[in-house]
């Protein structure tokens, strides 16, 4: 059971989780495109992120990430003034795998990719299977969603 | 916290002198990960602090849970080839992109891209 973390640091609560939980693999994988002119980029879960995300009671809401991401992107950003909100603000429950793929996504892909995934002439973005991905990376410079895709499926 | 808390500022060791906590708490890495740019995409093998890694071609980013205070913080990296008994010719340079996220690339001493396992450890203040 995980210890009533309110207001402990997040790195603390990370020590905790790195001791006590399995780290879980996931098979999930997210296929990106964050710009027309280069290829697609590919988000892995981290096994010791994901075990926290499934335990609960660890991680921050992703709102707060966004609040961070803010400040960091002022012209006038020098150093994170409202770390607290990484450590004070309540952390969330459990997760199951796929609401965590949700979260990983709003935390580490740009908002411009997951704001409008599908409001392009083509989806900017994929949740799949590590076994749908091409077996090999001899030409993973030129990867790309397929235009072909059913979003309806 | 429900686990053990041991609160000192000093450190005191029998005849070697003193240090104060600080040291250990500013010193300590706050982040690792271990990967292989090999593996199809990479996967960490090993890490603490890190949520995911992101596949940008020879670029891997490492994403940060709990942020740095700011981008001047540093990251050090090092590479083998992955062999057991040749682990030369892999070069890791690192970039602080954001303070959650650190961009890694694999090259040789030639400058090409290269494969290999990749070790990043990050230091400096958490925010």
């Amino acid at each position: 059971m995980t210890p009533d973390f309110t207001g402990t640091h997040l790195w603390d609560r990370l020590c905790w989780a790195k001791e006590n939980l399995e780290p879980h693999q996931s098979d999930y994988r997210v296929v990106y495109e964050d710009s027309i002119d280069e290829c697609a980029k590919i988000l892995v879960p981290d096994p010791n992120w994901m075990a926290c995300a499934l335990q609960g009671g660890i991680l921050p809401p992703v709102e707060v990430y966004w609040e961070l991401a803010k400040d960091e992107a002022q012209p006038d950003f020098k150093k994170h003034t409202r770390g607290y909100l990484l450590h004070e603000t309540p952390p969330i429950g459990p997760m199951t795998e796929e609401q965590a793929i949700e979260y990983l996504i709003m935390k580490d892909c740009p908002q411009s990719v997951w704001q409008t995934w599908d409001e392009g002439n083509r989806p900017k973005m994929v949740i799949c299977k590590k076994e749908q991905l091409p077996a090999t990376r001899e030409w993973r410079n030129s990867w790309r969603i397929s235009d072909d895709l059913d979003l309806a499926a | 916290m429900a686990f053990g808390t041991l609160k000192a500022d000093t450190l005191t060791h029998s005849t070697a002198g003193s240090l104060t906590t600080d040291y250990v708490v500013n010193g300590s890495a706050k982040a690792w990960v271990n990967f292989d740019t090999g593996d199809n995409p990479p996967v960490a093998d090993g890490s603490f602090n890190v949520s995911s890694l992101t596949d940008n071609t020879t670029e891997i980013e490492v994403n940060l849970t709990s942020a740095m205070s700011d981008i001047y913080y540093a990251p050090v990296s090092s590479g083998g080839s992955g062999t057991v008994t040749n682990p030369s010719n892999r070069l890791v340079a690192t970039n602080a992109q954001t303070t959650a996220k650190v961009d890694t690339e694999m090259y040789s001493a030639a400058n090409a891209n290269e494969t290999g396992h990749n070790h990043i450890v990050v230091h400096g203040d958490l925010a």
